[in-house]
């Protein structure tokens, strides 16, 4: 018979997800009995999360990030394609399930240059960028500028950054259908230069955009979906939707969370749109969220709605 | 072909990028400084590259880095013939980067906020050790297992050592932490 001791210390096991196999029926056995135990399992697991929630939102300069990106151009170079070969095998270790497709395309990819390497990587320090800031206005909501009005949004952008800045739309934060509503934005760095980040509250949830000159990076990869001419690359990274797209000169990243479309119902960002709702079997899917929604749907005039202007890039 | 495509360019980028702000967090916790921090990070880089064919099939890759990084730092402690003065030198440039944030916004945020500061300027009250094992486990998620590769001790002392660094933040944190955890608890029943 194990003493309350031996179950405190495998309390904090199990909250680590290091219980042993053989210790966690007999862990779970005691516990769904024992008050003690699961007092101190509530407290030991509030408090790793109070501790968790402490985690400095650490960004690595951009500088450093394009010193590592350089040394890595001129070891590719140095070694050419094998070296490549090499590289993708070695990330295929931790991408299992993709590194047949991936592999394939080393092969008849060929002559995959190192300059579309760094497209790819600087589309994905986008996209890292668009995710660290969303998660990091989780943390501190603090605005640069807070308007509801997205022409106030627009020109006060318009006079700080070095690309021409739009919002998507005019008619977002106005639309009566909407349940979220355009709080404002802050200034971002990306890539060393201002970027321009919207955030749109709803009820239980934030979307945020990133905007910046599509000269510092263009969107890749992801699910591709195109639309009026657009291309819209979607994907998923841990909770958050990400679907990122360019047009005329500006490139946006959209960023939310999976709760957002956990419901699995278009009603969850919009009140009216039910016509919407039965079409759109991918609720999970920010994208064709946007895209299969009615026509009232706000997030629908937040895509820039010029037609065919970057499309094929 | 398009879809091949799209798994080589998720996926591809730069080897071990997408640690590079976890790397360049850790780093800062062990140096204190930012322009070590970033110097420590890149050569991180150029060892990895240099050894990533000896990288294991069953490795972590992100243990593995930090492993890296770790050792590195220690060969630099060395050549410096000097001990780790983690909290000591706090308070420099990088050592108020982090664990610290912006003006907060609203009185609610502040609460929250407050919640945060204070845990951060308890962790900064550890000793080296146990901030080290805290910022693994708690903020970088490592396994025991991988935390005991990149301390290259025993998985039972991170076990152990964990279990006083948790205990002493405890400590640390009682007046604010029992009433968290109080509300906590009336949140959650
Ligand atoms: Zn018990």
């Amino acid at each position: 018979m194990k003493s309350h001791e031996d179950y405190d210390t495998m309390i904090q096991l199990f909250i680590d997800e290091e219980l042993p196999e053989g210790n966690r029926e007999e862990f779970l056995t005691h516990f769904k009995d024992c008050g003690d135990c699961q007092k101190t399992l509530v407290e030991a697991e509030a408090f790793s999360e109070t501790v968790q929630r402490a985690r400095p939102q650490v960004q690595a300069p951009a500088a450093l990030r394009a010193r590592v990106l350089n040394q890595m151009d001129r070891a590719h170079n140095k070694a050419g394609l094998t070296a490549l070969a090499q590289i993708q095998a070695a990330v295929s270790l931790y991408w299992r399930p993709l590194s047949m497709a991936a592999m394939l395309c080393i092969v008849a990819g060929g002559g995959l240059s190192i300059s579309h390497f760094r497209r790819e990587s600087l589309a994905n320090d986008f996209i890292r960028s668009a995710v660290a800031n969303h998660r990091k206005f989780g943390i501190d909501t603090s605005l640069d500028i807070s308007s509801s009005s997205p022409q106030e949004v627009s020109s006060w952008f318009a006079q700080r950054v070095s690309f021409p800045f739009r919002m998507p739309n005019a008619g977002i934060a106005s639309d009566d259908h909407a349940k979220y509503k355009l709080m404002g934005g802050r200034l971002v760095d990306f890539g060393g230069q201002r970027a321009a980040l919207v955030v749109f509250q709803m009820p239980n949830n934030r979307i945020s955009l990133l905007v910046s000159s599509d000269k510092l990076a263009k969107a890749m990869g992801g699910k591709i979906t195109q639309s009026s001419g657009l291309r819209f690359h979607a994907r998923d990274m841990n909770e958050l939707h990400i679907a990122t797209w360019d047009n005329k000169g500006l490139t946006y990243a959209l960023v939310s969370s999976v709760a957002m479309g956990s419901s699995g119902s278009c009603s969850t960002c919009h009140r009216s749109s039910a016509t919407g709702v039965a079409k759109n079997k991918k609720p999970q899917d920010v994208v064709e969220h946007v895209l299969q929604a009615s026509e009232k749907n706000p997030l629908q005039e937040m895509i820039p709605n010029s037609v065919g202007v970057s499309a094929g890039r | 072909m398009m879809f091949q495509k799209v798994g080589l360019s998720s996926k591809t980028e730069a080897f071990g990028l997408e640690y590079i702000d976890a790397l360049y967090g850790y780093a800062l916790m062990l140096t204190r400084n930012r322009s070590d921090a970033e110097d420590l990070v890149q050569e991180t880089y150029v060892r990895a590259l240099d050894a990533k064919d000896r990288l294991r099939e069953d490795s972590n890759v992100k243990g593995w880095f930090f492993t890296i990084l770790r050792n590195l730092w220690l060969n630099q402690l060395r050549k410096r013939k000097s001990e780790p003065h983690l909290v000591e030198i706090d308070g420099q440039e990088g050592g108020a980067d982090y664990l610290s944030g912006n003006t907060p916004s609203s009185d609610e945020i502040l609460v929250a906020k407050e919640d945060v500061e204070q845990v951060r300027f308890a962790i900064r009250q550890l000793s080296p050790e146990f901030q080290e094992v805290i910022h693994l486990r708690e903020f970088e998620e490592l396994s025991y297992q991988q935390i005991a590769i990149v301390l290259s001790c025993p998985t039972g002392t991170v076990m152990s050592r964990l279990g006083r660094a948790r205990a002493k933040l405890r400590a640390l944190l009682t007046p604010t932490w029992s009433q968290t955890a109080s509300s906590g608890k009336d949140s959650r029943s």
